[in-house]
């Protein structure tokens, strides 16, 4: 009887084996971002680089803006990739982190149909939503506390109005989801300029506000101090920062989307400072 | 309605093109799928037998328990497992999050109340002297067991489809436990939640199609297996 | 001069489920090449009994011996084969199923192969050989059961009820060749059954189970016609139990003891002075059993197929005698 249980676990044992044959590799370094980095594109032209200059394996793990930082603080990344700067500066205020570091920046846009009923064509921003609030017009949230939605509410703070009511859907997905929502019912919406550029299923919308300072959207590298939890690779997450800010990084951001696009998705940013993004866009 | 039909068109195309993100991503899929149900036959026997026919107290609160166990979301069943294989978790020091291995685990945890469930049905049917008869000719106790399992193979192997159904399509724990990594842990169905977030649904719909595809090639085989025993 | 030990010796047995007694045998034993039968009602303890002989039941108390040395239920089931009520044959073919035990014994291919054809042959079995174990008939499914068993070479057979299911000419078919191959075979034989027809046809000793206990036993003739109480008389087809005082009266003796006899050995008198009174007559084709009242007594009369003037001069109310054969009568002790 015992002679048979052993054999059983031992093929247990070695199925388990087999089956994580798929997972050798370098040293792992966890990489916490947001889904709107990662569909992007962006990350997956620069991962594979850094894991040949580096040797290091990369796990990019795409949640939301808030769980990416959150897997931060509690150690369960080496590294964050974010746009929520309050939720980072919480994170530095806790001492968790390294060095905070900017990587590049892109700008989000308010999209909406062609029509624009709440006439909201090149206003500023606050301006915008407060308008699409009092025309009581369609409007599709993120609604999934990312870097999107946080900036989204903030706008919505800056405009004085309480979002709610009828008009107003938050779709709980991803940002590519969001716009073809907005898309089938005409609505408006905030989205970065490279995802909106990026689905197709968006054609039907227009950009209908851009540009300024306040519609920036700025990426920082937060590397993740080794005694923020048990097990973080500090020298991996720190060795993945300090290479989205060197040259090479910075290089292939800069031209990331031209081939497609006709216009870089991002720009990079390393070592300006935030003041200095600013008066700059 | 077009979205359906480019689907489906996309799906073949990707099949056949020998698109080779796609066929990793099959590959991927099977080999933690078919992993995950193979451990779970190999688990879940010994536990259908001891309920089947053990005789100890507690024995009907054990099998309610397993039958419930078949409904546990894919999601809940993640969930517990990355709170265990998570660094600061009691088996942090393993490694295993966001690694194949862990979709395996995963995968196992959810089969295998289906198969040890499916299973123990399977014995009960075969007639209780059956057994006894056995020994009667000189099998002992396990062998007798193995003939019993032998003799109830056809609603075995159903109970091996059932897991491995359960599992190909399950995208909650996949997604949890192996973080959907492109060239990792991704699979067909994490890929296609990640195409229908960004809106790109008809890509999305074809790995369903895909999915549905290599699904009904495993099945196909494990019935012509399963309908050759019915001798 | 010691004789040699039994082949299988039970003592002190006893198995209980819950609180309830199933079977207590103090002492019984089987003599290498004997076929005894366990002759029973339904729920006697029957199976029970055979279950413990073949080591496949542990009594709650009590001690085995397979030639006189104390034998676990692992050396029981090495040393015996059962054949069970139900034939339990397993997917496969005939030939697959009678191979079942030597596969399990780990017999080499060639012996095994020999054997198995050897048994095939014995019981007829040779032109299903390769037919489907499923698609049998009861009474060719018993035949294999029968095989299988009996292609392991057991020191004990193990029958239970193995023909109660099948029809009259198949059970006396199968009999027939059980008895042929007990007495060539050498091997003893453990046959439980309802039916003392059987147990005529194949035994060397009788034990009549009842309740759980033993009754009695002995050699089969002396056992079938000579019941020890009235319960093993019901079960030996003694259908009249008369009380001390209607014996009397009935045989033309003084008795203080109960007497046994057959229906068949009471004759039907109507010309004499009508003791007693016909309540009801059973057509039952090949006879007809009549029931005659006798002050508080029923007697049952059974007599040859009989003729319409026989059934309307003991119509149902007709004052009748009984005569017992009395040869046939056995005074229970």
């Amino acid at each position: 009887m015992h002679y048979r249980l052993r054999q059983l676990l031992a093929t247990a044992l070695l199925a388990i084996a087999i089956a994580g044959c798929g997972d050798d590799g370098g040293e792992s370094v966890i990489l916490a971002t947001t889904t709107s980095t990662q569909d992007s594109g962006l990350l997956d032209e620069l991962i594979p680089a850094f894991e040949r200059d580096s040797g290091f394996r990369v796990k990019t793990i795409a949640v939301g803006s808030g769980e990416a930082i959150e897997l931060g603080a509690r150690g369960e990344a080496d590294v964050v990739l974010a746009h929520s700067p309050a939720a980072e500066e919480e994170l530095i205020a806790a001492g968790k982190a390294g060095e905070r570091r900017t990587v590049m920046h892109n700008d989000f846009v308010i999209v909406g149909p062609a029509a624009d009923p709440a006439k909201v064509h090149d206003a500023d921003p606050a301006d915008a939503l407060a308008r699409i609030a009092d025309a009581k017009a369609p409007f599709v949230s993120r609604g999934d506390e990312s870097g999107t939605h946080t900036f989204e509410l903030a706008l919505w703070d800056d405009a004085g109005r309480e979002p709610g009511g009828g008009w107003y859907q938050e779709s709980g997905q991803g940002m590519g989801a969001t716009l073809q929502i907005a898309n089938d019912k005409g609505a408006y919406t905030i989205s970065d300029r490279g995802t909106f550029l990026a689905t197709e299923s968006a054609r039907d919308l227009e950009v209908a506000v851009e540009g300024g300072a306040e519609l920036l959207n700025v990426y920082h590298v937060i590397d993740i101090a080794a005694d923020a939890g048990e097990r973080v690779n500090a020298d991996g997450g720190k060795a993945l920062a300090d290479w989205l800010v060197s040259p090479a990084a910075q290089d292939v951001i800069e031209t990331f989307g031209v081939e497609e696009f006709g216009e870089p998705l991002f720009v990079p940013d390393a070592a300006k400072t935030d003041e200095q993004i600013r008066a700059a866009g | 309605m077009d979205v359906l039909w480019d689907a489906v068109v996309e799906a073949f195309r990707l099949l056949l093109s020998g698109d080779g993100e796609t066929w990793e991503i099959i590959g991927r899929s099977l080999r933690i799928s078919l992993t995950a149900t193979a451990l779970a036959l190999v688990l879940g026997l010994p536990i259908s037998a001891a309920l089947a026919f053990g005789r100890f107290p507690g024995r009907r609160f054990a099998l309610a328990l397993v039958n419930t166990g078949m409904g546990v979301p894919p999601v809940v069943a993640g969930l517990v497992i990355i709170v265990l294989l998570w660094r600061s978790g009691p088996l942090g020091a393993l490694g295993l999050l966001y690694t194949q291995t862990a979709m395996v685990i995963a995968q196992t945890a959810i089969a295998l109340p289906l198969v040890a469930g499916f299973s123990t049905a399977a014995l009960q049917q075969v007639d209780p002297d059956f057994r006894l008869q056995m020994q009667a000719l000189g099998a002992g106790r396990l062998r007798s067991l193995w003939t019993v399992a032998v003799e109830a193979r056809l609603p075995l192997l159903a109970a091996g489809m059932a897991g491995f159904g359960a599992v190909i399509s399950e995208v909650g724990a996949a997604l949890m436990v192996g973080g959907n990594i492109a060239g990792q842990t991704r699979v067909l169905t994490t890929a296609a939640v990640l195409e229908a977030s960004k809106g790109a649904f008809a890509l999305a719909l074809a790995l369903g199609v895909i999915l549905l595809v290599i699904a009904f090639a495993v099945n196909l085989v494990l019935t012509a297996v399963q309908q050759h025993g019915r001798a | 001069m010691t004789a040699p030990p039994a082949l299988l010796g039970l003592r002190g047995i006893a198995v209980h489920v819950g609180d309830r007694a199933i079977l207590e045998l103090e002492h019984l034993t089987i003599e290498p090449g004997e076929t005894l039968a366990i002759l029973g009602a339904n729920g006697a303890g029957k199976s029970t009994l055979l279950r413990v002989a073949g080591g496949l039941r542990r009594p709650t108390r009590g001690r085995l011996s397979l030639h006189g040395r104390a034998a676990t239920p692992a050396q029981l089931r090495e040393a015996s084969a059962a054949v069970l009520q139900r034939p339990l044959l397993r997917r496969g073919s005939v030939r697959t199923n009678v191979e079942t035990g030597l596969r399990f014994k780990r017999v080499p291919a060639p012996e095994r192969r020999q054997r198995t054809a050897q048994w095939l042959q014995r019981l007829g079995l040779e032109s299903l050989a390769d037919q489907a174990a499923h698609s049998l008939s009861g009474g060719e499914a018993q035949r294999v059961s029968l095989a299988r068993a009996l292609a392991l070479a057991p020191q004990l057979l193990l029958l239970d009820e193995p023909f109660g299911a099948l029809d009259s000419p198949t059970r006396a078919e199968l009999l027939a060749d059980l008895r042929d191959i007990l007495a060539t075979s050498g091997t003893a034989a453990l046959l439980v059954t309802h039916d003392r027809h059987e147990a005529a046809a194949t035994a060397d000793r009788t034990a009549i189970l009842h309740s759980g206990t033993l009754r009695q036993i002995g050699p089969t003739p002396t056992v079938l016609d000579h019941p020890a109480d009235a319960d093993c008389a019901r079960l030996l087809g003694f259908d009249n139990i008369l009380s001390p005082h209607v014996a009397s009266r009935l045989l033309g003796r003084e008795t203080d003891h109960a007497v046994a006899v057959r229906a068949t050995d009471c004759r039907l008198d109507s010309d004499g002075g009508g003791a007693g009174a016909v309540e009801r007559i059973l057509p039952f084709g090949a006879f007809t059993r009549a029931i005659v009242r006798i002050d508080d007594t029923r007697i049952f009369s059974d007599t040859p197929a009989s003729s319409p003037e026989w059934l309307t001069a003991f119509e149902p109310g007709t004052r009748v005698d009984v005569h017992i054969n009395l040869s046939a009568a056995r005074t229970l002790p």
